[in-house]
């Protein structure tokens, strides 16, 4: 089941890389705006990759119940404008910005918890990429400055945070896996930023960047998205979801 | 901040995710080059397009554009302070002062980044005002192959949100009511953020399994296909204000290319 989302995001980031790699160098330096550079094979490896996992995932989202198909696009509008008003925050976080450059990539984390909050209460095929595409939908249509990009960004962001939950098999939701999809979700997110915005970065910026979003997704979006699923199954109002009938055998169910 | 606008425009009459598309491609458009001519000339054009074609009354129209405005300021001044003056030869350094350096070549960015916020603002300002939702659900079911129990399902908790702003008060006036003060400025909000986030899901939640158990009962989602009283085809007036945007992008490139220079960002090193 998790097999089609890995193999289609690894074919298609190595595709991608192959695409590149023949146009920058096999082609010669010739070309005058495609030359290798290490950034923007990365850039577009990861790209490749979510949108693979993307690709692989869509067709689990048919197989769905009613209940779960609502409740991903009710958790979605709830966190699409949460997401909104999380710009708030990043807006105050720009006096970080002052001490040193990427810093206040601390504070992006909080983008990526819808995804992994899906995917922790739903636990199936696509939960990730569905709810965090939802919710930057809802952001979207609710009027966010960064306009349509941010549905490139939720695709990629729930697109790598899916692979992470493909490569466990469907089978781990533990702190350890949900902080890690949060992580990757990260990289996804300052390749989209890199591609819409930062081009004009120097690498060391570049590179705190990516440790600051690293961090904040595992701790913002797994930490936090574990917390708050945890304390919603306590409130009762997930008791018809994977969530607690799995976390009520103390062990994970077998698919 | 944009809402959507039950009048009748030539706009409304498009197909949504061909609308859709076409703003993806314009924002796209604005995001190659560092040349501010190119998001500039852009963002005018959709402007105008929402407020010639679109006819969105002008009293709002001035007040939105006030906003969309002010929304780039605070990131044209990150990036004046922060771009990466290595790149040039010899840039026109105007200011300097501990860790930041202000020059003509990090104004021209900034103002380059500040336009393109304005594009993609823009985009999504004609998209919203002349978008039906319940229309745009069906066209991503029907054109863009959107499972369609997602594409019913995100009109479902589009229909929630009035109900949700009502919890939101419930919830907010229990807690007044409990003696929890509310604190002021943005910590006082992320504070409040937080208190409200669980209730407010739970809320929401028991609210879906309700609508779920509804639809189920009415056999939405039986089977794999569905049929629709909304037909969303792609007609000729859609393919026509694609081609008449790409025509427009590449007529934007054709006379930025003489104003300046376009600096793609794509730069080899």
């Amino acid at each position: 089941m998790s097999e089609r989302v890995v193999t289609r995001a690894l074919l298609v980031g190595a595709f991608t890389l192959l695409v590149y790699y023949i146009a920058a160098v096999v082609r010669g330096p010739e070309v005058e705006y495609i030359a290798w550079n290490p950034v923007h094979a990365a850039v577009l490896t990861v790209l490749g990759l979510a949108a693979g996992a993307a690709w692989g995932a869509r067709a689990h989202l048919e197989r769905w119940r009613t209940l779960e198909v609502l409740l991903v696009a009710n958790l979605a509008l709830v966190f699409g404008l949460l997401f909104l008003g999380w710009t708030m925050v990043w807006d105050a976080a720009k006096a970080l910005e002052g001490l040193v450059p990427g810093l206040r990539d601390l504070s992006y984390g909080f983008w990526f918890i819808a995804g992994i909050l899906g995917a922790y209460i739903v636990r199936k095929p696509g939960a990730a990429l569905a709810t965090e595409t939802l919710a930057a939908l809802a952001e979207f249509l609710a009027g966010s400055q960064w306009g349509f990009t941010l549905l490139i960004s939720g695709l990629v962001q729930g697109g790598m945070a899916e692979l992470v939950f493909a490569l466990t098999g469907y089978r781990r939701y533990d702190l350890a896996t949900l902080m890690a999809a949060g992580a990757a979700a990260g990289v996804g997110s300052l390749v989209v930023d890199y591609l819409f915005w930062y081009s004009d970065k120097t690498l060391p910026v570049l590179a705190i960047m990516l440790v600051a979003r690293l961090i904040s997704g595992a701790v913002l979006s797994g930490w936090l998205g574990k917390a708050i699923g945890d304390a919603l199954a306590r409130a009762g109002a997930l008791d018809a979801f994977a969530i607690a009938l799995e976390e009520a055998k103390g062990a994970p169910a077998q698919r | 901040m944009f809402t959507y606008l039950a009048h009748a425009s030539p706009l409304h009459r498009l197909n949504p995710t061909v609308k859709l598309l076409t703003m993806a491609a314009v924002g796209l458009a604005a995001t190659f080059v560092y040349s501010p001519w190119v998001p500039g000339l852009l963002a005018l054009g959709l402007w105008l397009t929402v407020a010639l074609v679109g006819k969105v009354p002008w009293p709002r129209l001035l007040r939105w554009s006030g906003y969309m405005l002010l929304l780039p300021l605070p990131l044209m001044l990150f990036t004046a302070l922060y771009t990466d003056l290595s790149r040039y030869p010899n840039p026109h350094v105007l200011w300097h002062w501990g860790p930041w350096t202000v020059a003509t070549e990090g104004l021209v960015t900034a103002l380059a980044l500040g336009l393109r916020v304005l594009v993609f603002v823009s985009a999504s300002l004609l998209f919203i005002a002349t978008t039906d939702p319940t229309d745009f659900a069906v066209s991503l079911a029907q054109n863009l192959r959107v499972p369609y129990r997602f594409a019913y399902g995100v009109l479902v908790a589009q229909r929630f949100l009035p109900l949700l702003r009502r919890e939101l008060e419930i919830i907010r006036l229990a807690h007044r009511v409990r003696g929890v003060g509310e604190g002021r400025g943005w910590r006082g909000q992320v504070e409040r953020l937080q208190r409200y986030a669980v209730p407010l899901l739970a809320a929401a939640l028991r609210k879906s399994q309700r609508t779920a158990l509804a639809m189920d009962a009415k056999a939405f989602g039986a089977g794999p296909e569905r049929t629709y009283f909304r037909q969303m085809p792609i007609r000729r007036r859609d393919v026509l204000f694609l081609a008449l945007w790409l025509a427009y992008i590449a007529a934007v490139y054709a006379v930025a290319a003489r104003l300046g220079p376009l600096n793609w960002m794509w730069i080899p090193e």
